[in-house]
């Protein structure tokens, strides 16, 4: 996957190439820290990130938060696309320093791997990618939220045992299923693949903001939530929807945050970015 | 001649504020907290149903997992009930937001019975087949929660 134009301060700052640069940035960071929004803006959080990949992973003294398509600063971020770092310090996933005959021998990176896309069928982290693309979304995000809800099988006819009644990819309900047309009987017959068609239909009007990892599994668990703060208070003490989720509620001050109730899904981001992993 | 048109006058403004009175005596919000098991990650499924009765006003709005919608609805009351019909969803359309139409113009939403308590017959709107089509569903909210 290569950087077309130059991305940061100053730079053309193309939409496409922004968004693959604040995914390969994000791919740099470790819970707790905050995912950037992948939004194809280069906005004060990217230049920041930017500036901080060049000093603190890269060890530039003079960082200009500038992204050059031959820059240095681009050779060693786009190796985050196609491989997962080993070295974990502080909030961030580092490479080894590579010596001067790694460097020379580095593989050119043409096309990026995706969360947990070891774990599916070739054809499966392809539909993925051209849907995620048609819905503006980072395929990492959707990954990760279909990890979680499937317990990690991306399975389309998985169910809880309990019986919510819920299937497959996104654990499609069965008014979710009659909404868009079909039936959960009727899903749970679909190939997975076949069924990231209906998982595409079911983002498809929150198309364009969906830009977070918490966007995405909002666009699930509380749809009324996307777009909002990761600090928004969604439930709260005294309704059945905080009684039901109560273990997320970590401070215990009688609210659960949209930061709160996520850490599940950025768990499986983590992980879905891990070795072996990643792919 | 006149004395019918007189009577059926005063028969017919009679029926209309008796219709309103009951209406009126249905104004407030109602409310009920569905709980639909879990998911295989582990959500709770929860989803909030909200009636809104108002003078010239009904809607349900529906949030929680998977959904969020809003419905302007029309009302008939007649002794202790409630009729609760779809009329289109908030945006005008009679299709819902994947382009789909669920809900017939006037098809009956839920209904609505006061007695000892509050009881709902479910019609299009019943959140789960699993759940019993008649009981003790929607409450009404308390005049000092209302927005």
């Amino acid at each position: 996957m290569l950087l077309k134009n130059s991305v940061g301060n100053k730079g053309i700052n193309h939409i496409a190439d922004v968004k693959l640069v604040q995914e390969a940035l994000n791919r740099t960071f470790r819970a707790p820290f905050r995912l950037l929004d992948v939004d194809g803006i280069a906005g004060s959080k990217t230049k920041i990130a930017i500036a901080n990949f060049q000093q603190k992973i890269i060890g530039l003294k003079n960082p200009d938060s500038l992204i050059e398509t031959k820059g240095k600063t681009w050779d060693a971020l786009k190796r985050y696309l196609v491989e997962a770092p080993s070295v974990h310090i502080a909030n961030y996933r580092l490479f080894p320093v590579p010596t001067n005959n790694e460097q020379s021998s580095q593989k050119p990176v043409t096309s990026k791997k995706i969360a947990w896309g070891n774990k599916v069928s070739e054809a499966f982290k392809l539909k993925v990618i051209e849907i995620s693309s048609d819905l503006d979304l980072a395929p990492d995000y959707l990954m990760s939220c279909m990890a979680f809800e499937t317990g990690e099988t991306f399975s389309a006819t998985i169910k809880n045992a309990a019986g919510s009644g819920a299937v497959g990819l996104i654990q499609f309900m069965p008014s979710t299923a009659k909404g868009l047309g079909t039936s959960i009987e009727k899903l749970e017959k679909l190939s997975s693949i076949e069924q990231l068609q209906y998982v595409k239909s079911y983002f498809l009007p929150q198309k364009g903001k969906l830009n977070t990892l918490e966007d995405v599994y909002m666009a699930i668990l509380y749809p009324a939530a996307v777009g909002k703060p990761v600090g928004h208070v969604l439930f709260e003490e005294g309704k059945k929807t905080y009684e039901q989720n109560k273990g997320f509620d970590s401070n215990k001050d009688g609210k659960i945050t949209l930061q709160e109730i996520s850490t599940k899904v950025r768990q499986k981001y983590d992980r879905g970015l891990s070795q072996g992993y990643l792919g | 001649m006149r004395k019918y048109f007189q009577s059926f006058i005063l028969i017919s403004a009679f029926w209309i504020i008796s219709a309103c009175a009951e209406n009126a005596s249905w104004n407030g919000s109602y409310i009920y907290e569905a709980s639909l098991g879990d998911t295989v990650g582990g959500d709770a499924v929860v989803v909030t149903y909200k009636l809104t009765v108002a003078p010239e006003k009904c809607e349900v709005s529906i949030e929680g997992f998977q959904t969020s919608e809003s419905i302007i609805c029309k009302t008939k009351a007649l002794d202790n009930l409630l009729d609760v019909n779809f009329q289109s969803y908030a945006d005008g359309s009679t299709k819902n937001k994947y382009g789909i139409a669920i809900y017939k113009v006037g098809s009956s939403l839920l209904q609505l019975k006061r007695s000892d308590n509050l009881i709902t017959t479910w019609g299009e709107l019943l959140p789960d087949d699993k759940l019993p089509k008649t009981g003790k569903y929607f409450i009404k909210e308390s005049s000092s929660k209302k927005n």
